[in-house]
């Protein structure tokens, strides 16, 4: 399965899919660092897609195809969000709820393969350090700063 | 003007250009150049007076300036200076080291006090040892330290009188968190093992005295440390020591649990707020929090109650006023590469930035943050091994 045809399969997201990293933000498409960006297959704007159906849950921003091989792929889920302590707790609540969304009406992207990644919307405000950053990091989340690699 | 102090070729520093702030704080991994560098400062700052001294107690370096390095750093250290290639500027000049140890200065007067971090080895029997008591090879900062623990010990505290705590010294609240942090219930006081001065620690409300043998290893580093802070805060109106305007403090952190060194880092704030201009190296990520949030308040005008929320203290009018004093002062920090061996200026303290060496704070939290970051990886893995 690849990214396109999984999201095309989910019928929130069937109409958000964008090439490239077309589906995100344009201030948020800097944020994303990749040497080779042939592998950016594709991109959703998942907050924006679902805004209708649930204007009042805690929505994940992006999802990134990302090509692995010439042909295994997984999708990179980017949650652009203020790195404060509170912004912390925030990315939790939406990675929970997120999850239980994909696992109850997005089973094709939640049987990909997916990494979970907080890039800071500003000034980052959390020390390296900081509990709050373990917190996430023990449910998988990966805080990477102002932008991330690819 | 800011100090500015450049060195090239000396010992392991390649090069490096420090220009200091009110609180300078110098951060890397072990033999990178840092306390050569503090100690070059000392000598660049109070070159009359260090020379002087030196003299007074009959050592002499023949206006030669390797044996002047082997007397001033330490034994073996006339190693640091490679001559033709090494170079230091200081205040935009160039220093001449031969001419600089060379001569009489007219110029006596101290204005750098230093801390070292050997301060352990000034207690050798529980008394500050005196500068004689020294080899002739162990490095000028530490017996010079020594001996002015140990005439403030002799001229300014009396027998039988409670050093710690001692209500003219420090403000109360910094009393107070020493002493659940530090000394718990503990107090430390001048003592007399027949006709031998010591210092002891005396149980609250017993007479019995702990001599300094038996004391836990982070009360002996701490002690000659107050000894330092006692001599810069004198208990007058007067708010700082004679001409002295430097403090540098070498690993201020050593052998003390993270709430003392909180408590520790509050008295260095008291020195930034007297006017002290304060340089210290740290190994402890705990010491580049408290400067990373110092910035970040700056930035954003916090309030001197945020800073003190930082520490376990009560906000009195008096310790605020020392907070908004603070909240004024100029922060910059420098990381001494092992690898490039250059310092590089990563005052900023970025947690985002690109640069790692900014962002992992010069290596103090680069571990932390690689934790994080496998820890994830693993948990997601598993995850999702887990869910397919």
């Amino acid at each position: 399965m690849n990214f396109r045809k999984a999201v095309a399969g989910t019928s929130a997201l069937k109409d958000a899919y964008q090439d490239g990293l077309q589906g995100l933000r344009k201030a948020d498409r800097a944020k994303i660092v990749c040497a080779e960006p042939r592998r950016l297959t594709g991109s959703v704007d998942v907050d924006k897609a679902l805004a209708d159906l649930y204007p009042n849950d805690p929505r994940w921003d992006y999802g990134i195809g990302v090509r692995k091989g010439s042909s295994s792929e997984h999708v990179v889920w980017v949650e652009v969000h203020p790195a404060t302590t509170h912004g912390a707790n925030e990315v939790y609540k939406k990675y929970v709820w997120f999850k239980q969304w994909l696992a109850s009406s997005a089973p094709l992207l939640a049987n990909m393969t997916g990494q979970y990644v907080w890039i800071a919307s500003g000034e980052v405000a959390i020390p390296p350090n900081s509990p709050h950053r373990r917190r996430l990091a023990a449910q998988g989340i990966l805080f990477a700063g102002r932008k991330f690699s690819i | 003007m800011p100090t500015t102090l450049q060195v090239s070729k000396l010992g392991q520093i390649k090069h490096a250009n420090v220009q200091f702030g009110d609180l300078t704080v110098l951060v890397g991994p072990q033999a990178t150049g840092k306390s050569i560098f503090l100690e070059l400062l000392k000598l660049l700052v109070d070159t009359g007076a260090v020379l002087d001294e030196l003299k007074r107690y009959g050592l002499d370096w023949k206006q030669d300036a390797a044996r002047f390095l082997d007397i001033f750093l330490g034994e073996g250290m006339r190693s640091v200076w490679c001559e033709g290639k090494s170079e230091i500027t200081f205040q935009g000049e160039e220093v001449d080291l031969k001419k600089l140890v060379g001569r009489q200065r007219k110029n006596k007067k101290e204005s750098l006090f230093f801390i070292p971090a050997q301060r352990v080895l000034t207690l050798g029997k529980g008394w500050p040892r005196p500068f004689t008591d020294y080899s002739p090879g162990d490095p000028f900062t530490v017996r010079d330290f020594s001996e002015k623990i140990r005439k403030l010990m002799e001229t300014g505290i009396g027998p039988d009188e409670s050093l710690f705590p001692q209500k003219q010294r420090l403000k109360a609240e910094m009393r107070k968190l020493l002493q659940t942090t530090v000394f718990s219930s503990f107090g430390l006081r001048v003592d007399k093992h027949g006709a031998q001065k010591r210092l002891v620690l005396n149980l609250t409300g017993t007479k019995d005295s702990l001599p300094y043998m038996v004391w836990s290893a982070g009360q002996r580093e701490f002690v000659p440390l107050l000894m330092g802070f006692y001599y810069l805060l004198p208990p007058t109106k007067v708010s700082t020591r004679d001409d002295i305007k430097w403090v540098v403090i070498e690993e201020l952190e050593m052998g003390l649990h993270p709430k003392a060194i909180s408590a520790v880092m509050l008295l260095v704030l008291e020195l930034l707020s007297r006017g002290y201009q304060v340089c210290i190296s740290t190994h402890s990520p705990h010491v580049l929090e408290l400067v990373w949030a110092l910035k970040v308040f700056k930035r954003h005008n916090a309030t001197a109650n945020k800073l003190l929320d930082l520490f376990e203290v009560d906000h009195t009018q008096s310790i605020r006023s020392m907070a908004d004093e603070v909240l004024k002062k100029d922060a910059r920090v420098y990381y001494f590469d092992p690898v490039s061996h250059t310092a590089h200026d990563i005052s900023e303290l970025d947690p985002g930035a690109e640069n790692v060496a900014e962002s992992g704070w010069g290596g103090l939290a680069e571990f932390s943050g690689r934790v994080a970051d496998v820890v994830a990886e693993v948990v997601n893995e598993s995850t999702e091994r887990q869910g397919s």
